[in-house]
């Protein structure tokens, strides 16, 4: 497995400045920015969340918008497959774990009785939990950690081009205060 | 084959001026991944597109199976998805380009929207037909996983060729592309 660490310590990505990370590497091209609680309650407010739902999302979820996808514009390039099952957040002083994907929140939504459409507006609006890219594919979407307000973090992103495995650490990442 | 309803944006447009500014999520789109050429990939196998049936924005039923004998355009989208936003004046143009050429354009929006729907298409003079997939059944019977993702079906039907991501539909090449599914 090809181990790397992401070169992004001199511009660590908290909410605040909504600096995006940015890299490509091995076939993966990847986007990251936090989102502040504004834009988090703006955005789900308006997909049919009600204000306690939303701030639920805002405290607990630690969300990012991302876009990620193949490197490679030449037809015939090798396949990229992404697994956010994979992925590692890594708080200083916490447990790792993978990201909240779809299928976590759509039972959160079940338990708490949120309307149809807005569940269905969250599913689409995260980055899928796993996905294979053609060359010039991407995704676009939010990749919710879990994490509590404030917390910093790194996260391992891991994928696979043609079949072998890849990843790399981003470091200095922050949910939002 | 029944003739696809177009609906009466121009009306809508006129109570909907001024409404005031898209309420998608600025988050300054993934510029990186809409630059640079742009490919559409060979579905394996070219299965059957799924059959559906969707209601347009002034509620009329619309059936895939309609548009038989005829390349279809199937784009899945949300108001509030940023490359959605990003590649829908390009695909007004190539469906400006394409709708005399034996070639249908269905956009379907995934989950609900209401007014905001005709809010933004007023904003881009979209003249193709949307469609609304409410429970986004439909998207993942597509095997839909994220947005925007489209399909190029060809006249019997069957996927033949997919775009995950946004993309600048009228470049000349993708367009061919699209032509060349009519054989």
């Amino acid at each position: 497995m090809a181990l790397t660490c992401l070169a992004v310590l001199g511009t660590p990505a908290h909410a605040q400045d909504a600096e995006p990370v940015r890299f490509e590497r091995d076939g993966l091209k990847l986007e990251l920015a936090a989102l502040s609680h504004d834009q988090v309650r703006a955005f789900f407010l308006a997909r049919g969340f009600s204000q306690k739902d939303t701030e639920h999302i805002a405290v607990t979820a630690c969300l990012f918008r991302s876009a990620i996808g193949s490197a490679f514009a030449e037809a015939g390039a090798p396949a990229v497959k992404v697994a956010l099952d994979e992925w590692q957040a890594m708080p200083a002083d916490g447990k790792p774990s993978a990201p909240k994907v779809r299928e976590y929140w759509e039972n959160v939504w079940k338990t708490r009785e949120v309307p149809a459409d807005a569940a269905t507006a969250f599913y689409w609006a995260l980055f899928p939990t796993e996905q294979v890219f053609a060359p010039t594919d991407y995704n676009w979407g939010f990749l919710t950690f879990g994490l509590p307000p404030g917390t910093s973090f790194n996260l391992m992103v891991a994928w696979t081009t043609d079949d072998k495995a890849y990843h790399t650490t981003i470091e200095g990442l922050q949910c939002a205060k | 084959m029944r003739q696809v309803k177009r609906a009466p944006l121009m009306s809508r447009r006129a109570l909907l001026a001024g409404a005031g500014a898209s309420l998608a999520l600025q988050t300054g789109a993934a510029t990186a991944f809409a630059a640079g050429r742009m490919l559409m990939q060979t579905v394996p196998g070219k299965p059957p597109g799924p059959e559906f049936a969707l209601p347009d924005l002034d509620g009329n039923e619309v059936r895939f199976s309609e548009h038989r004998g005829r390349v279809v355009f199937v784009n899945f989208w949300a108001t509030w998805c940023p490359p959605c936003r990003t590649e829908i004046p390009s695909m007004e143009r190539a469906w400006q380009n394409l709708r005399d050429s034996g070639v249908a354009m269905l956009a379907i929006h995934v989950g609900g929207g209401g007014d905001r729907i005709w809010e933004f298409l007023a904003e881009f003079n979209v003249t193709f037909p949307v469609l609304i997939d409410q429970s986004s059944a439909v998207s993942k019977a597509w095997q839909t996983i994220g947005l925007p993702t489209t399909y190029i079906a060809d006249s019997e039907g069957r996927k033949v060729l997919r775009a995950i991501g946004g993309r600048e539909w009228d470049d000349p090449d993708l367009i061919a592309k699209i032509l060349a599914v009519r054989g």
